[in-house]
């Protein structure tokens, strides 16, 4: 039900987090957080509804107990999906955070952002959305070649299971 | 596996140059408008003006708290979410949660 929320943009829960935890850095972490946890969950249980039933027929006719049912079939087979929400879930998490930070902020690269074009040093404002798009691109290209490794399907196949 | 290949590692092979052709593109442009001053002058600084700038972040501190502040947040963020998020969604695609949309 909770996850009928997920349309929901997350700036506007920003007022109560800053009313809790103040203008410094945990308000923006708690809105980008709750930005990254949907898509997180949603493909978690898109992975867990994927598993094909068979796999875990066969480990239960094999006399599978649950916790290795849970560590060998169900882990190893959402870990695709789970990894494709994280990657999403980053650009979630650096859109609310930066967004946040855009509004009220001590610190932040978005919120060097708005004070240079307040004080319209424009040059170091494009200078700085540059930075941004770099960083957050090679964030996210780390993020791949590491999923990329530790995904059970890509080892025995190195082009399966990394979506994009 | 060999033989197959899906459409991003097909795209992956056109040669550098025309990768870079859309980028190469835009600068141009970029730098056509600034330079000739066609529209809004003081909205479009010279390439190497940004350049220069971005470089000043590269090199000094003057940035770094910031940096630090935001991937903080970021990491953070993506931390939490994970630990809450894929716990969560086992359990609700198990049905442990109730509400179980089953569409199996």
């Amino acid at each position: 039900m909770i996850l009928y929320a997920a349309v929901v943009p997350k700036i506007v829960i920003f007022p109560v987090f800053i009313l809790f935890l103040g203008i410094g850095v945990h308000s923006k972490l708690a809105v980008g957080a709750i930005a990254a946890f949907f898509p997180i969950a949603l493909l978690t249980i898109a992975g867990m509804r994927d598993i094909k039933k068979v796999y875990v027929d066969v480990a239960r006719t094999m006399g599978a107990t649950r916790l290795q049912l849970a560590v060998h079939v169900y882990l190893p087979a959402i870990a695709g999906q789970v990894f494709a929400g994280i990657r999403i879930g980053l650009g979630a998490a650096v859109t609310g955070a930066l967004l946040a930070e855009t509004k009220i902020a001590k610190a932040g690269l978005g919120f060097m952002i708005v004070e240079y074009y307040a004080q319209f040093r424009i040059a170091d404002m494009y200078s700085l959305l540059l930075f941004i798009l770099i960083l957050a691109a090679v964030t996210n290209w780390m993020m791949k070649s590491l999923f990329a490794r530790l995904s059970p399907a890509s080892r025995a196949n190195p082009d399966a299971s990394v979506y994009f | 596996m060999a033989g197959e290949q899906n459409f991003f590692q097909a795209r992956m092979r056109t040669p550098l140059v025309m990768q870079s052709f859309s980028l190469l593109l835009f600068i141009a442009v970029w730098e056509i408008i600034g330079r000739t001053g066609l529209l809004f002058p003081d909205l479009f600084p010279s390439i190497f003006e940004i350049l220069q700038s971005l470089w000043t972040y590269i090199s000094t501190p003057l940035m770094l708290p910031h940096i630090q502040a935001s991937l903080y947040e970021i990491g953070g963020a993506l931390v939490l979410a994970s630990v809450l998020g894929i716990p969560l969604g086992i359990l609700w695609a198990a049905g442990v949660l109730g509400s179980r949309s089953s569409n199996r």
